[in-house]
């Protein structure tokens, strides 16, 4: 059976292990592979006007896959909550819904929607991994050791990620068999920039324009909220009264506040995309944050009008700014130096 | 310590309950073009509507004296569970000075925030103030339902408006004991002479409850739709609202456990906000008969866009055509009234052909 997986949304996140756990139980995995201007269109000829772009680039990705003759299941999983307290952004808990009105052939398929429902711990979602299988015709046996296999290549890709690798290197490496390797590139001596924003718009290289790469051809060191584990920093973040109640907006959150609070970067991006309403948020949190650290601030909004020169342009003026910044405080410093 | 509030719907509640326990209240105005533009200008950009006409609505009251401001919290998965923080956020940013209540949808947190906000009055007081302002409440939104009635059917447009603007007026100038404040209501509405002979339309209005329940909001959706001739019922009302959220669904208003059963076929798990209602209520109204279903939502809500993907199949699988409205700053009165116009011509239309013809004269 050939299984098909939307290469959007937490696909940018959660790919290693999907991937391992359809293999394991001995299923052909492909996927709709990158974004293209023929994913948009199809997207957004079918979505809501206003919903924002990730969903439309999903929907797209959906809709291709079920038209294709030679698939024989989907994958649109309902994210729920990876967590106690914490859900996902309202529009990612009704996506299946939302995916069976928007793009009704998928139910010529088998549609596996599962829901992806954790209170404590990771193994709570052994019944959803034992019924996924169930629906595939495989014994409960084996879906469970492929459950297991899948947790950690989750585990192993969250290390790579600690250790400097993106999550878009990451899925890269898969899709092209690379074998897995960390390798930091830049030198942080130089201008250290902090991009933060949704897997699914950061690594999108459709909707970004590949931005973190487009930096480090600039010259500037990037880091983006993957590379920080978030246990460290929901012991380090402490100052805001309450959690922001979606994971990966609450991860980001913290991630930009740790940042900005130890002086680890000089400038912060935040990518988001037009209508987003966790990010409403978060951009707003960030701003205050980054303005009360006084750190250069930045918000790249993208959408399906985006245009390259404009994100380029803009990139390039922030990068100047932050660098013309960095000359006058080492000019500052050195002239009290002198003083002295 | 002078204290506001959110502006939405039957505010006096609010401020009757506030006023029993001894505070001082400031009354927030009715959100104005200025108020929005105020909000605008302060709120993050893609913040939804609501968010920033309350950002308006706080700065004014801030600026007449409020020193503190109760409103609701919340958990998620909806964006209006960090309102309060965020406007805090902001306001202190803007460099004023006001402290935030915030009613978490925990017992420990209610029971702080109560503990405040009674102050040195006895637990029994705030308890018999709440029960006065839920009697309240429930008079207002019997009156507000029996006013459509006559509205639609009204024989000088403009007279019931008129009327229940001075209702309102007495609700809010809080003056009259209970009986009297009913009696004298009731006595305004039977004033107006009415075209018994009318049949008008039935709508149903969906959406978020901020844009669904303020007028200033919407447009007067609720007093367009009357002079068009239909009689518009919410999926939600405040009593039921509150309901709602104090209560587990077995003890709740028959209405309510209705909409969830109905929305499982739908959306089977809250997802925030009031997505599964507005669901729900759709497929309630389509079971009930209804013409037409209005569904209105701020821009970029989360939870109401996904309601948007589903409604049109709700429509296209019962035959009851169902608009959406996003509305925000940039909303034309013009625009909004074009396309009312256009979808109450197209209820029309499907009853001249007969169509459901049998359940509207039913009635």
């Amino acid at each position: 059976m050939r299984i098909a997986i939307p290469a959007g949304l937490l696909y940018y996140f959660y790919f290693p292990a999907w991937q391992c756990f359809f293999k394991e139980l001995g299923m052909d995995v492909v996927t709709s592979g990158p974004t293209t201007k023929h994913i948009v269109d199809l997207g957004t000829s079918r979505s809501v006007a206003e919903a924002c772009i990730p969903i439309k680039v999903y929907t797209g990705h959906v809709l291709s896959l079920a038209l294709r003759k030679d698939v024989d299941a989907l994958f649109v999983p309902r994210f729920c909550s990876i967590e106690s307290k914490f859900h996902f952004c309202p529009k990612l808990m009704g996506l299946p819904d939302m995916i069976r009105n928007t793009v009704p052939e998928v139910l010529n398929k088998t549609f596996l929607e599962p829901w992806i429902k954790i209170e404590h711990k990771v193994n709570e979602l052994m019944p959803t991994a034992v019924l996924v299988g169930a629906s595939l015709g495989v014994s409960a046996k084996m879906s469970r050791a492929a459950f297991s296999k899948a947790i950690d290549a989750y585990n192993d890709s969250r290390q790579l990620a600690l250790s400097g690798l993106t999550q878009g290197e990451l899925i890269d490496n898969i899709n092209h068999g690379r074998s897995p390797q960390s390798t930091v590139s830049g030198d942080p001596g130089v201008l250290r920039v902090g991009v933060l924003g949704y897997a699914y718009n950061v690594y999108d290289r459709f909707l970004s324009m590949d931005i973190v790469n487009k930096l480090r051809e600039m010259g500037v060191f990037v880091t983006t909220f993957e590379m920080i584990d978030y246990d460290m920093l929901r012991k380090l973040v402490k100052e805001f009264p309450k959690n922001l109640f979606w994971s990966f907006s609450d991860w980001i959150l913290r991630a930009g506040s740790h940042l900005v609070k130890n002086g680890a970067v000089d400038g912060l991006i935040h990518v988001t995309s037009f209508g987003c309403g966790p990010d409403a948020i978060v951009g707003k949190m960030l701003d205050l944050e980054a303005k009360k650290y006084d750190i250069p601030y930045l918000t790249m909004r993208i959408d399906e009008h985006t245009g390259e020169a404009h994100l380029l342009t803009r990139l390039e003026a922030f990068v100047d700014v932050l660098r013309e910044r960095l000359i006058r405080v080492e000019t500052a410093a050195g002239s009290e130096v002198t003083e002295q | 310590m002078k204290v506001s509030f959110p502006f939405m719907g039957p505010t006096f509640v609010y401020r009757s309950v506030l006023e029993r326990l001894g505070h001082e209240v400031i009354f927030p105005n009715r959100p104005t073009k200025k108020t929005i533009e105020l909000g605008t200008l302060n709120a993050p950009e893609f913040a939804c509507f609501p968010l920033k006409v309350l950002m308006g609505s706080y700065l004014e009251s801030i600026e007449r004296g409020a020193q503190v401001i109760v409103t609701s919290g919340g958990v998620g998965p909806c964006r209006a569970g960090w309102y309060g923080h965020l406007h805090n956020r902001i306001l202190a940013d803007l460099g004023k000075d006001v402290e935030f209540i915030i009613f978490e949808p925990s017992w420990a947190q209610v029971k702080k925030q109560a503990e405040y906000l009674r102050g040195r009055n006895p637990w029994w007081h705030l308890v018999s103030a709440m029960r006065d302002g839920i009697r309240l409440l429930r008079l207002y939104e019997e009156l507000e339902h029996d006013m459509q009635e006559i509205r639609v059917r009204e024989i000088n447009r403009g007279q019931t408006t008129e009327a229940w603007n001075k209702i309102i007026e007495l609700f809010t100038r809080d003056s009259l004991s209970y009986i009297k404040l009913k009696t004298k209501s009731k006595e305004l509405l039977a004033s107006i002479p009415v075209d018994k002979d009318i049949i008008p339309l039935k709508v149903g209005m969906i959406g978020e409850i901020y844009v669904l329940m303020e007028p200033s909001v919407n447009m007067g959706m609720e007093e367009r739709l009357n002079n068009l001739g239909c009689v518009v019922e919410r999926s939600i009302y405040l009593y039921e609202w509150l309901c709602e959220t104090a209560l587990p669904l077995w003890l709740q208003p028959q209405n309510n456990r209705d909409i969830i059963a109905k929305s499982k076929r739908h959306i089977p798990l809250c997802i925030g906000g009031h997505a599964r209602q507005s669901v729900g209520a759709a497929q309630n109204f389509a079971d009930r008969g209804f013409n037409g279903v209005v569904h209105l939502m701020p821009f970029a809500c989360t939870p109401e866009i996904v309601t948007s993907s589903i409604l049109p199949n709700i429509a296209r699988q019962t035959g009851m055509p169902a608009i959406t409205f996003s509305i925000d700053e940039q909303t034309a009165e013009a625009n909004v009234q074009t396309r009312l116009e256009a979808f109450v011509d197209l209820m029309l239309g499907n009853l001249q052909e007969g169509y459901r013809r049998e359940s509207i004269y039913r009635n």
